[in-house]
């Protein structure tokens, strides 16, 4: 009875692209952070320093689109 | 028709909706923030409100509708709208003295289906809406919540696990600003945008602006200024049982927490599918609890949350009924004057009594007093 309430194919992809969308933020979150961490470690090599940067920079570029994106969405559905 | 008393009346109990809309749900966007140390209370609370308000006027596509896909349009009169919000408030005001985060939607849905029962009987509800649009997505949206919530936690602890602990806090708490921001102006955009929806369709139930007319400025105003003011006012009781009493949280929890709660409000709504961002950002929360190994969480609780889901539409809708057949009872724009000040006086009464056991800015964070349960046998407290 439920098939002919829920449309079960839209929840999953609801699931899947939530799921996705949280791992992806949360992951490129961690992975920033710990791109910075060890830039900020004096006692690593200045080659793991610097891809260390520039690890950094390209995980706050991809949460700037992703904020870009949820503000998009925000204001496209309103 | 017009009845300008009556429509004044409406209108500033939708208001009072909207402010106990903002308070009650504060701490969706706010608790893990607050629980982390992210933020001081009062300026989580404060950034909370700041950007309910810059959400509220995002909202530009104001819908003129009530319930909508749940119940017969053409039925909805003025009366109907006053008996639903006066329900809905009732349940709002209800939950928040026992400290219960609830969905503030739900109290609308069943406030105007108890009133249109009375009005009408059973036909004017479109009951398979009711189950397919309200009840089993009500059911799905924590869990949902808590897989997004545990497997983000997951990955987070994977990849920052040679990150020094106070880095990683730091960084975090940070990031938490950012997410409880986030949740606020999609708060804000949503329902703000459900309460204007219902002042413009007083409006035209009462031939004050025609049906195809575009949302008044002022009530964009109005609706934005009530849900900001309700948030500043911040929930507190229902912010402790969502920041300390389900589980604890660290920066990093939060975090994952809060992210979850985002990713799935945004990316539902988006495809079709509005889940409750009181049931999301619940389950967000308890999913981290669940993700972390070793870690408590208060199921006793979580369970308590979970019946008053149940109840919450047949509750709302037992007020909703009661708020309607009495102002019918007693009859015209009186009666609805009377009801007004009777849910005036409840509401009055349960604030004068949460003075018994104040909760706010400052022991919001205190340590939970019961024992926590578990469901496997262990100790406690990631750090």
């Amino acid at each position: 009875m439920t098939g002919t309430l829920v449309d079960w194919t839209l929840l999953g992809h609801v699931v899947l692209v939530a799921v996705l969308a949280c791992l992806g933020v949360v992951a490129a979150f961690s992975i920033g952070l710990a791109a910075l961490s060890f830039f900020r470690d004096a006692k690593r090599s200045m080659t793991i320093r610097v891809s260390s940067a520039v690890v950094a920079v390209v995980m706050t570029g991809f949460l700037v689109a992703a904020l870009w994106w949820a503000f998009e969405l925000i204001t496209k559905k309103s | 028709m017009h009845n300008t008393l009556l429509l004044v009346i409406v209108v500033v109990v939708a208001l009072a909706f909207d402010f106990t809309n903002g308070f009650h749900d504060t701490a969706n966007a706010v608790a893990p923030t607050i629980a982390t140390g992210a933020l001081k209370p009062r300026v989580a609370v404060a950034l909370a409100s700041l950007f309910n308000l810059v959400g509220a006027f995002l909202s530009l596509k104001v819908a003129a509708t009530i319930a909508s896909a749940l119940v017969a349009q053409n039925l909805v009169t003025l009366p109907v709208i006053f008996a639903g919000l006066i329900g809905a408030i009732a349940w709002n005001v209800t939950t928040w003295y026992f400290a219960i985060p609830s969905s503030s939607s739900h109290a609308l849905i069943g406030g105007v289906i108890g009133a249109m029962l009375v009005l009408s009987g059973g036909h004017a509800v479109l009951w398979s809406g009711l189950f397919s649009k309200v009840i089993i997505p009500a059911g799905l949206a924590p869990l949902v919540a808590l897989i997004a919530a545990a497997v983000a936690l997951y990955s987070a602890r994977r990849l920052t696990a040679k990150v020094d602990r106070s880095t990683s806090t730091i960084g975090y708490r940070v990031g938490q600003i950012g997410s409880s921001s986030l949740l606020s102006i999609a708060h804000g955009t949503n329902d703000a945008q459900k309460t204007m929806g219902v002042v413009t369709l007083a409006l035209i139930a009462n031939g004050t602006l025609s049906s195809n007319a575009a949302t008044p400025k002022w009530v964009v105003f109005c609706c934005a200024i009530a849900i900001a003011l309700g948030t500043f006012f911040g929930g507190w009781r229902i912010i402790r049982t969502m920041g300390q009493g389900f589980t604890c949280l660290t920066p990093q929890e939060g975090f994952a927490a809060q992210i979850a709660s985002s990713a799935v409000i945004l990316s539902s709504s988006h495809m079709g599918l509005p889940l409750s961002t009181t049931h999301v950002a619940t389950g967000s929360i308890v999913g981290v609890g669940v993700g972390t190994p070793g870690q408590a969480v208060r199921w006793r609780l979580v369970g308590d949350v979970a019946l008053a889901w149940i109840i919450t539409l047949p509750a709302a809708g037992l007020f909703g009924a009661i708020s309607y057949y009495v102002a019918h009872l007693i009859g015209g724009t009186f009666g609805v004057l009377v009801l007004a000040l009777v849910a005036g006086a409840y509401v009055w009464f349960l604030v004068r009594r949460s003075r018994r056991d104040v909760i706010n800015s400052r022991n919001v964070n205190d340590a939970w007093g019961e024992h926590p349960e578990t469901i496997e046998v262990k100790t406690v407290v990631a750090a």
